[in-house]
């Protein structure tokens, strides 16, 4: 019997040994856990930024996925970083080096039949949206990120938040949808409690007497779609927002400044000392707390310049001491005015922005409507009076002017396919976007020739799609993306137009743009597009009087376009004519440079 | 029978009797008369059980003899299932039950003997005390002959009463209720809630081999009406369910109904950590003399979840109104085996088991519709669980006590769909459907050793799972344990003193956003528990009425797992005073 127990107790000691050898494995949270935080980015004009939608590029983890309703773009989809960890193949192919994802941060989940699957309605700015994943798989994502050379830029808003309260404009209690005022002194009037029309003197209150004062606001409580008081708590306070309703009229700076942003999202009061403390707390914090390589920086032109002054100088300044610079902070000024959009990259203020002239002249306009390339240098001439020509002190090393981010689509706009139908069109405007100056940006779903219409339908999910990698986009920007870095005057290099034209008909150079890439370490490139469709077309007026385009590069050089092989030669007049085909483009580099 | 009871004198155990009544609230005070007249004889069956034999009827996992009537209380169907805690799905909520380590695992009829009989094995004299307990003083010898039949067929087919239940009503000092303050699947009990079953049994000796029973078990969990008002405590079917022994082959047993199955708890902890099923389905056990037992259990559960069930309306065939058409309707199908070995029997005061276990758990296939009204496939799914349990016992007699004295040490691993409780969905909805990566290792200690009036219980536990996602962090991952020791000391044979000393803790592979730590916390808990045990001296003596003291001590992340709105996120310290009782008899669950 002894011997029987021995034998017993001797075998279930081993199987406890072994178990307890199991329980001992290391966490797989080991990895992330303790971020220390590194700067990641050498230089930004090296980089190739893939906006994605967190809801709607890739489905990697079932848990989060609650309240969503497949299908409907309106809804959350179930996106989130697991998804995008697990496909970072498929970004590595496209050729994309940094993704900038959607706001990060505990968002009202449901409003008026929308969800908040974009991220842009924020009720705690301390706590992290559940649908997306939690911190430790935000990190593996930017861990992730990082191994493979992807930078990550996360949104984020200080203009607005959710919609956390209404206006108690009867003073009853409740939010109501419409409020009538009746007799002599007080007119008839629709009024809506959640989002009021803007007054100056602040949200009124009125009952059937006439106003009574500012309105209160009243906070809701609704646990269940997260709409409650928001956090940290200077935003429970009055104090923390402007409370004059929402802007009508985008063309008064005060409304837009001061006013809710449309949908009821409440304007955060700036210029309070400390609101703004606590926005430069949180922000800062988050990219200590997940090594992030920048932030794009939602409705700047709805916030006061002095909180830009104030906002980014101490970021940069905090995360230099700890070790992080060249942290990219680039701002979404939705207008078209240059000069306004411009002024957020001066001195003190932003490193870069979206950069929405463009978009409109050069992307629509001339790409996307057959417009004349004459557009290009038009607005391109601005450039210097409008941005800042100097790197913002502790910034990312690079003036504004040469580090603008340029895009062709995003999540506000239909996209280019919408109009432009055709997805040869939209190569062209690949081309150009990802052989000119500043730092290009691809809206996800681009490569998959996505053409929806006006948000939501511009949100479409990708991973639905089975995300193939052989179509025809695809493969044109894994192309343009792969010759980009592979030639530094394509990114370092300074921009000089050699041709554009007014003519958009069948005329010999209708729709060509050329401008040469040159560094003063001698790299050289010289880019050709034709931006129509119709006819190929050539840098010569020849037939119209003119004479071929002249170029930088020297007479009797050997110039090598790196798309077909074809070879150039520079004459002694330092002329260059070439013929590329509709919506082609051409890249020559000279020949000695040319990487096999 | 090993376990003795004191010799009471009749009118304590009449005393004992009506307490126990008023205890459950007047709930069947003849019932329990009748229960106690029942327990007057030594029936065959009984004997049979004190031999090892087949029990009467409980779920009966094997049996360990030196566990007794009055031992271990088991807990009802321990809804709260480490899949369920670990991916925070609310359970179908079958309350948590309570257990008594160790003696679950008895096979013997004698395990559920009211705590009069026990006593009455103590005294060989019992009948004729009980008889004259009961005023059965007859004197002539015919009238005694048509008595002893009369009293040897109510044994041979009689009704039993059974009971387990635990209550209290305690205060947080701070003018609140007091309440739980675990944060783990399995925390330490000194702090539990109210919980009881009622347990109804018909029982019939057939033949000396043959005999039967159909045991039927209700729960209730509270909030009592006399708490809130409300009338509308929750109850659930525990057991319903028929069992035959001996009709075909001496040794074999079946059963068919709904059920609890479980082997041995850590009463500490108040869990199963091995075996711990509630299946409607059968099964069948066997017994090669005292050496081996092996039993298997085929079932079946189909909570009203998504991921098993789903209805739809659609357009009816006539008329205007919709029908209601069950669209998804798939069991999860579980079959168990457990095999328990007794390398030197099973009559020994000292004795040893080794228990091995295993669950095979099969889904089939399905379609549901989403939201959209798009069809989603779910694909067929399974997983298994294997583990083994080994024990140790060491009874001894010492004025006129058992002293009991067992260590048990558990392991278990479960993959793929056993790694979740048999009520709980690995998933709700998603694109991941199926459980393949999902996993959990389960280490358990339970032990108690007496010495007089001195006595010391131990409980402890490991836990770590992974729910099915691909994702590794979240809350879905997670490591747990708690570890939880209670001396306690009689002072004369029916009062005495417990403290309880515990510490728990538990860890996700989620991040806390606000402070970039890990998710989790620990608590450590130490209670003073003075009480009145009606049962006598012995750790698994009972019913108990108590007087409970516990002060649990938060650190600053199990702070952090309550909502700022919630008080317990602010307090470190938590106080839990109340009074309560603790009582089991009878039962085919707590044994």
């Amino acid at each position: 019997m002894g011997f029987v127990m021995t034998s017993y107790i001797r075998k279930f000691t081993l199987l406890l040994v072994s178990v307890a050898a199991l329980a001992c494995q290391s966490s797989e949270l080991d990895p992330v856990e303790n971020v220390q935080v590194e700067t990641h980015v050498e230089d930004w004009r090296n980089e190739v930024i893939y906006q994605l939608l967190t809801d709607r590029f890739a489905n990697g983890s079932a848990r989060n996925d609650v309240r969503t309703s497949p299908g409907d773009l309106a809804r959350y989809q179930g996106g989130d970083y697991q998804g995008v960890i697990d496909n970072l193949d498929y970004l590595e192919e496209l050729g994309v080096t940094a993704i900038w994802i959607s706001p990060i941060v505990l968002n009202v989940d449901h409003d008026a039949g929308v969800d908040a699957y974009h991220g842009y309605w924020q009720v705690d700015l301390e706590r992290l949206n559940p649908h997306f994943g939690d911190l430790a798989t935000l990190r593996a994502m930017v861990d992730a990120c990082h191994e493979r050379g992807i930078k990550v830029i996360v949104d984020i808003v200080t203009n607005h938040m959710g919609q956390v309260f209404y206006y108690d404009i009867n003073l009853n209690g409740s939010p109501d949808e419409n409020v009538f005022g009746s007799g002599s002194t007080s007119p008839l009037g629709r009024v809506t409690e959640y989002d009021p029309d803007y007054d100056p003197r602040g949200i009124q209150s009125e009952t059937s007497l006439g106003e009574a004062g500012l309105a209160p606001i009243s906070f809701f409580d609704m646990p269940e779609i997260f709409r409650v008081p928001p956090n940290p708590p200077i935003f429970q306070t009055e104090a923390a927002y402007n409370r004059r309703g929402r802007v009508t009229d985008f063309n008064i700076e005060e409304q837009v400044v001061y006013g809710d942003f449309p949908g009821g999202l409440k304007d955060i009061n700036t210029e309070n000392p400390e609101v703004r403390d606590e926005l430069i707390r949180i922000f800062t914090d988050w990219v200590l707390r997940t090594d992030i390589d920048g932030y794009r920086i939602d409705t700047i032109k709805h916030v006061d310049y002095e909180f830009w002054e104030r906002f980014a100088p101490e970021v940069r300044e905090r995360l230099a001491a700890q070790g992080k610079s060249n942290f990219l902070m680039f701002g979404e000024a939705f207008d078209g005015n240059d000069e306004l959009v411009g002024s957020y990259t001066q001195p003190g203020r932003l490193d870069s922005v979206f950069y929405f002239p463009q978009k409109f002249q050069v992307f629509d306009d001339v790409f996307g409507r057959g417009q004349p390339t004459r557009k290009i240098e038009e607005l391109y001439n601005q450039r210097a009076a409008n941005y800042g020509s100097t790197p913002q002190f502790e910034g990312i090393g690079i003036p504004p002017t040469q580090a603008l981010i340029n895009f062709i689509d995003n999540h506000d706009l239909p996209r280019f396919l919408f109009e432009a139908r055709d997805p040869r069109r939209l190569r062209a405007a690949l081309s150009y976007l990802l052989l000119e100056d500043g730092i290009p940006c691809i809206y996800y779903g681009t490569e998959q020739d996505f053409a929806g219409g006006n948000d939501p339908a511009n949100r479409e999910v990708l991973f639905t799609t089975g995300m193939p990698r052989d179509g025809e986009t695809f493969q044109h920007i894994a192309r343009m993306t792969r010759i980009r870095r592979t030639y530094r005057a394509l990114t370092h290099g300074d921009f000089q137009i050699r041709w554009v034209t007014d003519r958009t008909g069948d005329e010999q150079d209708a729709g060509i743009v050329a401008f040469e890439r040159t560094t003063p370490e001698g790299d050289y490139a010289l880019a050709i597009v034709n931006s129509q469709g119709d006819h190929r077309s050539e840098t010569s007026a020849s037939t119209l009087g003119g004479g071929p385009m002249v170029v930088g590069a020297p007479a009797g050089s050997t110039l090598v376009d790196v798309l077909t092989g074809d070879r150039y030669t520079v004459n002694g007049a330092q002329e260059l004519s070439v013929g590329v085909e509709p919506f082609g483009a051409v890249v020559l580099i000279p020949e000695a440079d040319v990487v096999n | 029978m090993s376990y003795v009871k004191p010799k009471l004198p009749h009118s304590e155990r009449f005393r004992l009797s009506l307490l126990v009544a008023l205890l459950l609230g007047g709930l069947s005070a003849t019932a329990f008369a009748q229960e106690s007249s029942a327990n007057i004889d030594t029936s065959p069956e009984t004997e049979a059980t004190e031999e090892g034999g087949e029990d009467a009827g409980a779920e009966s996992d094997e049996s360990e003899p030196q566990a007794e009537s009055e031992s271990p209380a088991e807990a009802n169907g321990e809804s709260t299932s480490p899949a369920e805690e670990a991916a925070a799905i609310p359970a179908e909520s079958l309350p948590e039950a309570t257990t008594i380590d160790g003696f679950q695992d008895i096979e013997s009829s004698a395990d559920i003997l009211p705590i009069e009989e026990a006593a009455t094995e103590a005294v060989p004299s019992v009948e004729a005390d009980e008889a004259e307990t009961l005023g059965q003083d007859e004197d002539e010898d015919g009238e005694q002959d048509e008595d002893e039949d009369e009293e040897n067929d109510a044994q041979r087919h009689r009704f039993v009463f059974g009971s387990y239940g635990r209550l209290v009503a305690a205060s947080d000092l701070r003018g609140s209720l007091g309440r739980s303050s675990n944060v783990v699947a399995f925390g330490p009990r000194v702090d539990e809630d109210v919980y009881a079953e009622i347990e109804l049994r018909r029982e019939d000796q057939i033949t000396d081999e043959i005999s039967s029973s159909v045991v039927a078990t209700l729960a209730l969990s509270g909030p009592l009406f006399h708490l809130d008002g409300e009338f509308d405590e929750q109850l659930a079917v525990r057991n319903l369910y028929a069992q035959i022994r001996g009709a075909l082959v001496p040794g074999l047993s079946l059963w068919a109904g709904s059920r609890m199955v479980r082997g041995d708890d850590v009463y500490l902890l108040n869990f199963w950590p091995l075996d711990n099923l509630n299946i409607i389905g059968g099964g069948a056990s066997y017994q090669w003399e005292d050496k081996l037992h092996v039993r298997l259990h085929v079932g079946l559960n189909r909570p009203r979840d998504p991921f098993f069930y789903q209805t739809r309306d659609v357009v009816a065939t006539r008329g205007f109104d919709p029908e209601n058409v069950t669209f998804l309707n798939r069991p999860r199908v579980v079959t168990a085996l457990r095999a328990t070995a007794y390398p030197i029997g099973t009559n020994q005061d000292f004795g040893l088991k080794a228990v091995f276990y295993g669950e095979l758990h099969q889904l089939s296939s399905g379609d549901r519709a989403r939201e959209d009204g798009t069809i989603e496939n779910l694909p067929s799914d399974s997983g298994y669980m294997v583990g083994a349990q080994l024990g140790l016992w060491a009874n001894r007699n010492a004025d006129g006590y058992t002293q009991r004295n067992f260590l048990n040490v558990f392991f278990r691993y479960s993959r793929g769909l056993a790694a979740f409780d048999t009520f709980d969905a690995p998933f709700r909805t998603g694109t991941v459907v199926e459980s393949g990566n999902a996993s959990e290792l389960m280490l358990a200690l339970s032990g108690n050793f007496e010495y007089g009036p001195l006595g010391i219980q131990v409980g402890a536990y490991y836990r770590r799972f992974r729910d099915a996602d691909p994702n590794g962090f979240e809350s879905g991952t997670l490591r747990e344990g708690a570890f939880s020791i209670r001396p306690h000391v009689f002072f004369g044979d029916y009062a005495g003193l417990s403290a309880d000393l515990s510490i728990q803790s538990m860890s996700t592979s989620e991040l806390d956003p606000r402070t970039g730590e890990r998710v989790g916390g620990s608590i450590f808990k130490a209670a003073l528990i003075p009480f009145v045990s009606l049962g006598g001296r012995g750790t698994y003596a009972r019913p108990h009425l108590r007087l409970i003291y516990s002060l649990s001590r938060r650190n600053d992340a199990a702070r952090r797992l309550y909502p700022s709105a919630d008080t317990r996120s602010s307090q470190t310290l938590e106080h839990f005073l109340g009074i309560g009782a603790e009582w089991w008899f009878d039962s085919t669950s707590y044994r």
